[in-house]
């Protein structure tokens, strides 16, 4: 097991731990719209690593990344709602471009090149962020403050 | 009613209404127009212009025989029934901009626009265009390959940021560059056009206006920023990073850096000359009172379609809690950083942009141009070896800086070409200029700034003779948003339809000329590819490759820095503009090359081929004709070791 497939495993405990204990609520309540997005988001991310380092490329390869495009910047712009869907998108993207120029610029700088480290880092910290955020806007009261919405 | 006090009443109503609820809510409903009398919903309508103007485009595609383009480009080979496609877009948008609702409508006409004009690329073109995108795949299979970078190489090495990111990609994925090169196109189109509607929302609450200015922006945009390349990525992060300016850093009624300067002033002053008793002249009594620290604060919603003051919200409503506005500034510094490290002129149009934004009191963290300018300066400085040693950094030759890299002259249909070009670009600068007069207002004096600001750039850095257009790459965005004026007011009137359906229709043939008009010399051959990869891969090292001109896909592998000439670049022209330049074309300026670099240790290769051919022809710098009879005549000339050759192309070994 190499240290990318570590940290992804730590990606999905860490998404467990955050959305199993509220199932019981969540699902008294109709998941869909914006929560809903970014809790496939947040599946997604952690699923990024593997599947595009272990599954065919013709499927890994676009699945991994469009999620690499978006998740990272879509758990990182918690600071302000932006409202419309595709302000959202776009601000998402950039946010992901730009974290991973500066985190592959580190890595070619350092002279420690690991793709798939970087890629599970990503889907390991966008992962449970993402799920955080779904869950804070189902059930607000659970979450803590200051999250962002 | 004329359509002049049709706005006159849309402003009355508008300035009736609550504001807290006018004009955002009202305006950014997505909701349709009423149903048309015969029962069918408008939405249907465009959504069957939509469908029938994709499937005529699908139909037109396999129909573009590439091979009998001529020196008009795509436009030449494209047929009729693609052009019917987008007449039938630009209609359908034009009649969607003048009615009221249809928001999603008009969204949906974009895409389909970016689809129309930027998605073909990757279907009809086997490999990416553009012989200089080569290289850049070449850097990004460099750092795959190895995992680092050596300054000492190119200046590619030295601003890795976005190779490193592609080199990235293709290493988690096993995707080479290559393969998705051709998509970057879509991908930045479509980016680009999202990012100038995150930025247009800044500046008014009007959806039509927005889409407009997305529109104009996406047809104007006869420059290429799009291709697999830093600057792409570059414009795509500074558009969002001045966006999140523009809507989440507004500074607070009264608090703008600016007025708050004046109004300090003015009650100084106004201070000193009443506890002196003073007696000032009337236009000075006038001026101190209207600088008053009421008037400086107040705060006005303005009616739809205008450019909203600094302190006003456009889309957003304002929120001041500190991790809003901290961390839309973090994100600004994140998006900076990540631009200082891919590219070398992008950060000074972004510098330049918010000291206009800072200035202007539509960003109240007045530091960032500050740490954006830190950043760019502390990279600059870890360049600065291989800088000192390669480029000028600052010229004040400011006529030098503001000439094109592409010669004036050329063939005539390439001088078609070039005037079509120009000839957008005057019509948005017109369109733009009456936009600004029919919303003229306080509001858009920023955007007049930020238009006008980024040819301070030919003061002191030519790029290479591209900083003419990387220029107007960055005025396009506020020249369309000015020119979006102009849909204020517009209804689905057959007066105010035709003329918009005709400048759209204008623009589209104008775009197209200007985007895709040099596509002989942008369109690169697989045999050309794999001719620079075979010299790569069999060479023997520190051999150095001669090309007719440098519009060749050369280099393409991990291996390129092992062949560059002596200068430390890659391979010797012979004809154009460059520094490293023969000038004649004949087989004795090749066989001085080769005697010179024998005198080195150093075993010498020339290639021709069709995109060297045409650039050549185009930009007239060898007869018509000539260059193909030369190139053929090669492969009988004494010394003339041919080494490979596929279809057009060809590498000889130059014997000393």
């Amino acid at each position: 097991m190499s240290v990318a497939d570590v940290i992804t495993l730590l990606g999905y405990i860490a998404a467990a731990v955050v959305v199993v204990p509220r199932v019981p609520e969540l699902r008294r309540r109709r998941v869909r719209g914006r929560p809903a997005v970014l809790l496939v988001l947040a599946g997604l991310a952690v699923l990024a690593e593997p599947v595009a380092t272990h599954g065919p490329s013709i499927v890994g390869a676009p699945f991994a990344a469009a999620v690499l495009l978006v998740a990272p910047g879509a758990a990182v712009t918690t600071f302000r709602r932006v409202g419309d869907p595709l302000d959202e998108l776009v601000v998402a993207v950039a946010m992901s471009g730009a974290l991973l120029i500066l985190a592959s610029g580190a890595m070619v700088a350092i002279g420690y090149w690991n793709a798939p480290l970087l890629a599970a880092l990503f889907g390991t910290i966008a992962g449970p962020v993402l799920a955080h955020r779904a869950v804070h806007q189902l059930l607000p009261s659970t979450a803590t403050a200051g999250s962002g919405p | 009613m004329t359509p002049r006090t049709e706005l006159v009443s849309l402003r009355r109503r508008s300035a009736d209404a609550d504001p807290a609820t006018t004009p955002i809510e009202l305006q950014s409903s997505g909701t349709s127009g009423t149903a048309h009398g015969w029962g069918v919903h408008p939405a249907g309508v465009h959504a069957a212009v939509m469908v029938v103007a994709i499937g005529l485009w699908i139909a037109a595609l396999p129909h573009i025989d590439l091979g009998a383009m001529s020196d008009y480009g795509l436009p030449s080979v494209l047929p009729a029934i693609f052009w019917a496609s987008l007449v039938l877009l630009c209609a359908g948008f034009a009649v969607a901009l003048c009615e009221d609702g249809l928001a999603r409508t008009r969204t949906a006409y974009i895409a389909v626009l970016v689809v129309l004009t930027h998605g073909m690329v990757p279907l009809i073109y086997d490999v990416p265009r553009y012989a200089y995108v080569y290289k850049h795949i070449a850097v990004i299979r460099y750092i795959a390959e190895h995992g680092s970078v050596d300054r000492s190489i190119d200046i590619y090495h030295n601003w890795p940021g976005f190779f490193a990111a592609c080199a990235f990609v293709s290493d988690l994925t096993g995707v080479d560059a290559m393969d998705y090169a051709n998509w970057a196109q879509l991908f930045f189109g479509a980016a680009g056009a999202l990012a100038v509607r995150f930025v247009a929302r800044g500046f008014t609450s009007d959806p039509r206006r927005v889409d407009a200015a997305v529109w104009i922006f996406l047809l104007a945009m006869w420059v290429e920023v799009g291709y697999l390349a830093p600057q792409a990525i570059g414009y795509f992060l500074a558009m969002v990073a001045l966006g999140l300016a523009l809507r989440f850093l507004r500074a607070a009624p009264g608090r703008e850096p600016g007025r708050r300067a004046v109004t300090w002033l003015a009650e100084q002053g106004r201070a000193v000359t009443l506890r002196w008793g003073l007696e000032l002249p009337e236009r000075w009594r006038a001026l101190r009172d209207r600088t008053g620290a009421s008037r400086v604060t107040r705060f006005v919603r303005r009616p739809p379609g205008e450019i909203v003051s600094p302190t006003e919200p456009a889309c957003d409503g304002v929120d001041q809690r500190w991790w809003a506005s901290w961390g839309a500034a973090a994100a600004i510094v994140t998006m900076s950083a990540a631009i200082a490290i891919s590219h070398q002129l992008t950060p000074f149009f972004l510098i330049i942009a918010f000291v206009v934004l800072v200035a202007a009191g539509r960003c109240r963290q007045w530091w960032l141009p500050i740490a954006i300018t830190a950043l760019t300066a502390g990279w600059i400085y870890l360049a600065r070896d291989y800088l000192s040693a390669h480029f000028t950094l600052i010229s004040f030759d400011v006529s030098n800086n503001s000439s094109s890299v592409a010669q004036a002259a050329g063939s005539e249909p390439h001088q078609v070409v070039s005037r079509l070009a120009r000839f957008l670009t005057l019509l948005l600068v017109a369109l733009a200029a009456a936009g600004w007069w029919r919303g003229r207002g306080p509001g858009q004096t920023t955007l007049v700034a930020l238009v006008c600001t980024p040819p301070l750039l030919v003061l002191f850095q030519s790029y290479g003779g591209e900083g003419i257009y990387r220029i107007y790459a960055f005025m396009v965005p506020w020249l369309a948003i000015l020119a979006s004026g102009l849909v204020a007011g517009l209804r689905p009137r057959l007066l105010h339809v035709v003329p918009t359906v005709a400048v759209s229709l204008v623009a589209m043939v104008l775009f197209m000329f200007g985007y895709y008009g040099l596509e002989r010399t942008n369109s690169v051959s697989p045999d050309e590819i794999a001719a620079s990869q075979w010299f790569e891969e069999n060479a023997p090292v520190h051999s150095v490759l001669t090309l007719l001109s440098l519009n060749s896909p050369t280099p393409v592998t991990a291996r390129y820095p092992l062949y560059r000439n002596l200068d430390g670049n890659w391979g010797y022209q012979i004809l154009g503009n460059e520094p490293y330049v023969t000038g004649d074309l004949t087989v004795e300026s090749i066989r001085q090359l080769a005697d010179g670099l024998a005198k080195q240790g150093r075993r010498s290769y020339v290639i021709v081929g069709p995109s060297q051919t045409a650039y050549v022809e185009s930009f007239d710098d060898a007869p018509r004709g000539s260059v193909s009879a030369f190139s053929a005549s090669l492969a009988h000339q004494p010394g003339f070791v041919p080494v490979f050759h596929r279809g057009e192309t060809a590498i000889y070994e130059v014997l000393p």
